[in-house]
């Protein structure tokens, strides 16, 4: 392990299973104390480029460091993982199962009884997993996840499936362990989780389709138009926008194209109402994922 | 914030995992209802309707009948054993492959060999308590058991200590290469089912076999069975009860057998976890 490296440093990760390529050439560099996210729609490899990472998949080409060496003789002393469901087993409780981890990593504390304290599961740690709800495993993985001291966290979806109310102290627990120093890497394709990060890298189609700071990326999507209400076709009105128009509820919103202005939109708009609103991370997604590509 | 115990050195740190894997196992198992039933009540009720209704035993000298059901009892034990190292453990291993826990379990310092002698402990002591079920069924029916010496109780868990490892390798690595996981489990049962047959119910009728009997001195089922009938039942003549020819497997040679199924079987089966359940990407 080098002070000097990066905590994670993959440089041209492929991975195919059979003729199915899923990762194709992805280069990404971790830091001490920052947290990335790997935000991108449900199949796109976020959660096989995770398990890259942490060594518990092969890469097909490329190769993944982690503190400067190559991830497969670190042996997973310097990185915790969490997988969605790869924690608990339904016939175990979440005590029982938390007992089977604490016994598989030397590095483990006993940091997860704050955590699951935290995060409310602390009276029904004697209950079976198979009775807990996708929220109540979530939380018991991120304590099992964040007990281990470790110097970087890799976590899948931590957040899917909880409620809202509960989202800011899953980003808390998490921050704590930046604040001490670890890198953290994370994916998610919520867009509260934007929030936590300090980087974001959106990934689609097996590659890493813009990565920077939150407000760069949001400073790097064009002016977004919000259309609400009935009147012309979403067809008609496309061809002023970059790619497609997205449904957000009752709303229509897309980014409007260099050489278009919003009373172009307007006029072909009819008797919808046209404005121009600051992006949302969910406006951010849906450039950097679906729109942007479509314009190149 | 106090780190958990096991950063010691490497051989406490195997010790910890394996008695993780082990605990954990030994839990889901006897949690499980299905598997407590085909492990144990199947068992104990195949050899009831073996010795009631498919053995005509009205017919035998009274001193023969005991020693009938005795050794029915030891064969159907090796049956429960059988299904415990075969299927039971492919099943939880299937149940971690398809559960994702092998993709949680690479990314940790996990030992490949704790794992597996962890899970095999486990299977070990339900196998112990799923033949001792059937023998006590069968004492309750009136099997008659008698220990030839007192190597008899260690001759017959070296029996079972050597089927386990071998069968329990087996497991693993036909969850290897079984292309779909969970497909390893149909052909464990299968296993079960011809080694028990095709060997003469575990080698205790012989006359079943209609070419080269011999063989159930060699094959690990039957003579792990036959070891356990000569140590534990009072058999008078082997000829007369049907567990000849072959005759019993008395010869050192015998034990050196079993300890090579075992020592060949571990190897296989740390081997076959390193390499398909660590090192590769079982689907």
């Amino acid at each position: 392990m080098s002070a000097d490296a990066p905590a994670v440093e993959a440089r041209g990760v492929r991975k195919a299973y059979g003729d199915d390529g899923v990762l194709d050439g992805i280069d990404l560099t971790v830091h001490d104390s920052e947290v990335l996210l790997l935000m991108g729609p449900n199949g796109t490899g976020k959660t096989v480029l995770l398990e890259c990472l942490a060594g518990s998949t092969d890469p097909t080409a490329g190769e993944v460091r982690v503190f400067g060496d190559p991830v497969q003789e670190d042996g997973g002393h310097s990185l915790s993982l969490l997988l969605q469901g790869g924690a608990s087993v339904d016939s175990l409780s979440g005590r029982e199962t938390a007992a089977f981890y604490a016994d598989l990593h030397p590095s483990f504390t006993d940091r997860w009884r704050d955590t699951v304290a935290a995060l409310g599961l602390a009276e029904d740690l004697d209950k079976r997993t198979k009775y807990y709800s996708e929220g109540m495993k979530r939380k018991l993985e991120l304590a099992l996840a964040l007990a281990v001291d470790a110097p970087l966290y890799l976590l899948d979806e931590p957040t899917a499936g909880v409620d809202l109310s509960m989202v800011q102290s899953f980003h808390r627990a998490i921050r704590e362990r930046v604040d001490d120093g670890a890198a953290v890497v994370v994916t998610s394709h919520r867009p509260v989780d934007a929030e936590l990060a300090d980087r974001i890298a959106f990934v689609d189609d097996g590659g890493v389709t813009a990565i920077g700071a939150p407000d760069d990326l949001l400073d790097g999507v064009p002016s977004v138009l919000r259309i609400v209400g009935a009147g012309a076709t979403t067809d008609a009105l496309e061809e002023y926008v970059v790619g497609d128009l997205f449904y957000h509820g009752d709303e229509r919103r897309g980014f409007l194209r260099e050489n278009a202005t919003v009373d172009d939109v307007d006029a072909a708009a009819s008797d919808a109402t046209v404005e121009t609103v600051e992006p949302s991370y969910t406006d951010a997604f849906n450039y950097y994922v679906h729109a942007r590509s479509t314009d190149e | 914030m106090s780190t958990h115990s096991p950063s010691g050195p490497a051989i406490g740190r195997l010790y910890d995992q394996t008695t993780a894997f082990a605990t954990r196992s030994l839990r889901t198992l006897r949690r499980n209802a299905v598997v407590v039933f085909w492990a144990v009540a199947f068992p104990a009720l195949f050899y009831l309707l073996s010795v009631y209704l498919f053995i005509d035993t009205s017919a035998m000298p009274d001193d023969v009948v005991p020693v009938v059901k005795a050794t029915n009892a030891i064969s159907y034990g090796t049956f429960a054993a059988l299904f415990v190292f075969l299927n039971t453990f492919s099943q939880s291993l299937v149940a971690d492959v398809e559960g994702g826990r092998y993709a949680q379990f690479r990314a940790l310092p996990v030992s490949p060999s704790a794992d597996f002698l962890g899970r095999f402990g486990a299977s070990f002591v339900f196998a112990a308590a799923a033949v001792t079920a059937v023998l006590a069924v069968g004492a309750a029916t009136g099997a008659a058991y008698e220990l030839r010496s007192l190597a008899s109780i260690p001759v017959a868990l070296l029996g079972l200590l050597a089927l386990g490892l071998f069968a329990a390798s087996l497991a693993v690595a036909l969850v290897g290469v079984v292309p779909e996981a969970k497909y390893a489990n149909l052909v464990t049962i299968s296993v079960v089912m011809l080694a028990f047959f095709l060997t003469g119910y575990n080698g205790v009728q012989p006359g079943m076999v209609v070419v080269g009997a011999e063989f159930v001195n060699v094959v690990p089922n039957a003579l792990a069975t036959r070891l356990a009938v000569f140590h534990l039942v009072p058999v008078g003549d082997w000829t007369q009860a049907g567990l000849a020819s072959p005759g019993a497997p008395t010869d050192l040679g015998h034990l050196v057998l079993l300890g090579a199924y075992a020592a060949a079987g571990l190897a296989l089966a740390v081997l076959s976890t390193r390499h398909f359940l660590y090192g590769g990407e079982v689907q």
